[in-house]
């Protein structure tokens, strides 16, 4: 495709939080204040399955300063939530299901009131008992944790003839890949304030989604949509640990109870025992191909634990499935998957929903492939890489925006450049992915509001949640793009329920593409009007206008013209306003129940990740030294930024492939916080080089798709295949522990 | 436990406080001075978002009690600009691209601020070791790496 004559997108642009966030002025949920503002907790369950035999607030109650305690008997509406099952009590009322289920709730005067409340209350329990592992939950008499069964889902993929298909390879891998549970340890942990004005429930919280919030909340306090406001504030990241309702909820009826400003804050170990986790995947693959390395054939069967509630695993596990072959062209391909429920932490959305995972084994594959056929793992790939025109396993055919051979080209010539040759004990790994960009066969839309002011700066009012990763920066471009105006002069408004529309979650990388697209809509309806009075004005056709650096001009001859101030003064003169509203759905069709066949994504992303790993082998550590990643995004919107998520991810992947593992115990999670749970640091840092492909197409905003999982997903495989290249032995789990490492180096 | 009064330098202002000496100097500078760039992570003095400098010094406030810091001086990010003008290091850091959610932000600046106070020019190896106690979960800490060198002008 020819490269796009843009005016703004592709450069780097200030951010438009990074003042606030520079001088210290951004407010963050917990820096809020509130005259006569309470503070609340929560009183958690020990146990992991249990009913309630006897629950005592009274001497908690009678303790001078505390203001009310509340159980589920305290709910005006409905006692259900959860992002697409509603299994999750506001607070528990039938039994518990997982350590930390949240029993009842406090407010008080003050934090340290609030902590001895808490140890006030009176608990006494009648155990179940607690399932624990997929076996567990599958054993016909186990407990059942929801209903009856604890299968909590079961997906079918099918395309071709798998069968036929393998009888006639000359080559078939296979092996069994485990990952672990991990948590997202954003910085900041949840948070939030809630209080009435004007008999509208206002909360403002740390959310990556303030209008599914805000659904949840009006249906917990049996009140109508209009009258419940979420405000997202300020996030600390997110990762996708904040898409599940935190506070909002408790501080909702904690507020509507007191009539008081309520602010809630989670510790550190709060946070991480009771937001989702990583749902740990077992994946057992089979895949098969010709003497020359084309593939033939991909059978995959997984399981995951979902813990004791659904959350976003419903979405986990129809992602995974369908992208667990990787970004190549398999013709025949059969999954099975099952996720179970348990009395486990509560997994959901993490960074890539499922496709880290499937990625470790599609990668796997691809590796255990190029050595069984000894061929060179790029070459490999490249053989068999999806391209405009594959047909998938959902039998959708791909469109020309596939820059995946791109990615892998861009990756070896920048490894040629940058690797050393590898000494003993150093290796070299290649890890792909593609990632499906939106909800997968779901409608997910998100729309905008747009109004050209009679200056000629604007006002940009969108849903999508901006939680650091720089959606409203990416909403500026866009419309500066679209409006011809200049990046400075486009204020954005985001994820206010009262101000702006729906914009859905800021998940599954989707805010640039579906976002962007209902903010390039909204404004070329804004500039419908203004391209009719410039084409009156000027006396030439509308169609011939264009829009740019502020300026309106003929395409037939740039000195018809006229300023933006002038055209707005015309606008006035007229009586006519420069307004929009967009809204965009991808364009995707509900999978087949039986066979998942139909059009998951409307677009996808792909990269190539390479890593350069070192093993010391008197250790079991694993130092990685560098880390090449090659990103299809489309169309960059800001290119420091894409810049960004990409380091970032790669950083993700080294802690996800090298050590994180949430450590759990009977439901419990025994490393919550910092000190027991590492992430990297800056000194475990890797020399990263991003490189951005633009293949964009035609479905998102200038092209543009989408890179915040993607970021992260082509790292993990990388460094596995970097270690196992290394040392010359496979490994079928991660993280890559020193003590499993000194395992396989023992022999 | 009886309230005392404390004495000491915020960001170049005398101040004085009356609070309890067990008070966590994290809380005192958030609920007491209306300093709320100073962020809490963890409590534990793990990840350093809560960091503050004290005589030049980053400290993790969660650690410390309001009672250590009798006439010492403090700086928080709120300190850094001066009149209105931004540091070096603030205006590298929105250069840089350095800032994402900016959680760690303000304790990511002040641990940085203090290495380039002894250290004007530092090496790579140096701003890492100086950044080692602040976490930062979005940038990859690649291009905080790179608003210090701007900011030391290497
Ligand atoms: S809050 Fe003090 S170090 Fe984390
Ligand atoms: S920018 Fe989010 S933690 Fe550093």
């Amino acid at each position: 495709m020819a490269l796009r004559d843009l005016a703004v997108l592709g450069k780097a642009n200030v951010k438009k939080d990074a003042y606030n966030k520079i001088t210290g002025e951004a407010k963050f949920a917990a820096d809020l204040k509130f005259d006569h503002m309470l503070y609340g907790g929560v009183f958690r369950s020990t146990v992991p399955h249990a009913t309630i035999k006897r629950f005592d607030a009274s001497k908690a109650l009678a303790l001078p300063g505390v203001a009310c305690v509340l159980t589920s008997k305290d709910i005006p509406g409905g006692n259900r939530i959860g992002i697409i099952l509603k299994d999750e009590p506001v607070l528990v009322d039938d039994k518990i299901r997982r350590v930390g289920d949240a029993i009842a709730i406090v407010a008080a005067e003050t934090q340290e009131l609030v902590e001895e409340a808490l140890e006030l209350m009176e608990v006494e329990y009648d155990l179940l008992e607690p399932i624990l592992s997929y076996e567990d939950a599958m054993r016909e008499d186990s407990a059942k944790v929801h209903g009856e069964t604890n299968l909590h889902m079961r997906k079918h993929l099918e395309s071709g003839d798998v069968d036929a298909a393998f009888a006639q390879c000359d080559v078939i891998v296979e092996g069994t890949y485990t990952t672990n549970m991990l948590s997202h340890m954003f910085i900041e942990p949840d948070a939030g304030v809630a209080r009435i004005e004007d008999g509208v429930i206002t909360v403002y919280a740390s959310t990556q989604n303030a209008h599914f919030d805000r659904g949840e909340v009006a249906r917990t306090m049996g009140l109508p949509n209009n009258k419940v406001r979420v405000v997202q504030v300020t996030t600390g990241g997110g990762f996708g640990g904040k898409l599940d309702i935190s506070v909002q909820c408790h501080l909702a009826l904690l507020a509507n109870a007191t009539g008081r400003p309520v602010k809630m804050v989670r510790s550190r170990k709060e946070s991480t025992d009771v937001s989702a986790k990583r749902h740990p995947m077992t994946m057992k693959a089979k895949t098969g191909a010709t003497k020359d390395g084309k593939i033939q054939a991909v059978e995959v069967f997984m399981t995951g634990d979902t813990g004791a509630y659904a959350s976003y695993g419903p979405a986990v596990i129809v992602r995974a499935v369908v992208h667990c072959m990787g970004p190549y062209e398999v013709p025949n391909v059969r999954v099975d998957a099952d996720f179970v429920y348990t009395n486990n932490p509560m997994c959901g959305a993490f960074r890539g929903f499922g496709v880290p995972q499937v990625s470790v084994c599609h990668e796997g594959q691809m590796n255990a492939l190029a050595k069984a056929l000894n061929m060179d793992p790029i070459d490999l790939r490249i053989l068999n890489a999806q391209r405009p025109g594959t047909v998938l396993a959902t039998g959708q055919v791909l469109d020309e925006a596939v820059g995946f051979i791109e990615t892998l080209q861009e990756a070896k010539k920048k490894a040629a450049e940058v690797l050393d040759t590898c000494k003993e004990n150093q290796g070299v790994g290649v890890g792909c992915m593609w990632y499906g960009v939106g909800n997968t066969g779901l409608p997910n839309p998100a729309a905008a509001f747009v109004e050209v002011l009679p200056d000629a700066s604007v006002n940009l009012m969108v849903g999508c949640a901006d939680i650091g990763q720089g959606s409203s920066t990416v909403m500026a471009a866009i419309a500066a793009e679209e409006l011809g105006l200049s990046y400075d002069d486009i204020h954005v408004t985001s994820a206010d329920t009262m101000v702006t529309p729906e914009g859905g979650a800021s998940s599954a990388s989707r805010q640039t593409f579906i976002s962007g697209n209902a903010t390039r809509i909204a404004c070329k309806q804004a500039k419908e009007t203004l391209a009719q009075t410039a084409a009156n004005f000027l006396n030439v056709p509308k169609e011939d206008l264009i829009f740019r650096n502020r300026m309106v001009y003929s395409s037939k001859d740039p000195a018809i013209k006229l300023t933006y101030p002038e055209l707005m003064a015309e606008m006035k003169k007229w009586g006519k306003l420069a307004v929009g509203a967009g809204a965009y759905n991808p364009k995707t069709t509900y999978l087949d129940a039986k066979t998942m066949a139909g059009i998951p994504y409307e677009i996808y992303a792909y990269g190539t990740t390479i890593a350069q790993v070192e093993v010391d082998t008197s250790t079991g550590e694993v130092d990685v030294q560098k880390l090449i990643s090659a990103h299809d995004v489309g169309q960059a919107v800001d290119r420091e930024m894409v810049e960004g998520q990409i380091e970032g991810g790669m950083v993700m992947a080294q802690g996800f492939a090298v050590f994180e593992k949430i450590e759990h115990e009977k439901g419990k999670i025994k490393n919550p916080i910092f000190s027991k749970y590492l992430i990297p640091t800056a000194m475990d840092v890797p020399e990263i080089y991003p490189i951005i492909v633009e293949c964009p197409g035609e479905a998102g905003p200038f092209g543009a798709k989408g890179v915040g999982e993607p970021a992260l997903i082509p790292g993990i495989p990388a460094i596995t295949n970097a270690v196992e290249n290394a040392l010359g032995q496979r490994f079928f789990e991660l993280p890559l522990m020193p003590t499993e490492v000194m395992k396989k180096i023992r022999g | 436990m009886d309230k005392i009064k404390i004495s000491f330098i915020l960001n170049d202002k005398p101040v004085t406080v009356e609070t309890y000496p067990n008070k966590r100097v994290v809380d005192l500078l958030r609920e007491d001075c209306e300093c709320t760039s100073v962020k809490e992570g963890c409590s534990e003095g793990e990840c350093g978002a809560c960091t503050v400098l004290v005589n030049g010094t980053p400290v993790t406030s969660c650690l410390m009690l309001a009672g250590q810091i009798e006439g010492d001086s403090i700086l928080t990010l709120e300190g850094l600009s001066k009149d209105g003008e931004l540091d070096k290091l603030q205006t590298s850091f929105v250069e840089a691209g350095a800032v994402q959610c900016g959680y760690c932000t303000p304790g990511m600046v002040l641990s940085a601020k203090a290495l380039l106070m002894k250290n004007p020019h530092p090496t790579h190896e140096e701003i890492r070791r100086a950044l080692s106690g602040n976490l930062c979960r979005c940038t990859g800490y690649t291009k905080i790496f790179k608003a210090v060198d701007m900011a030391a002008g290497n």
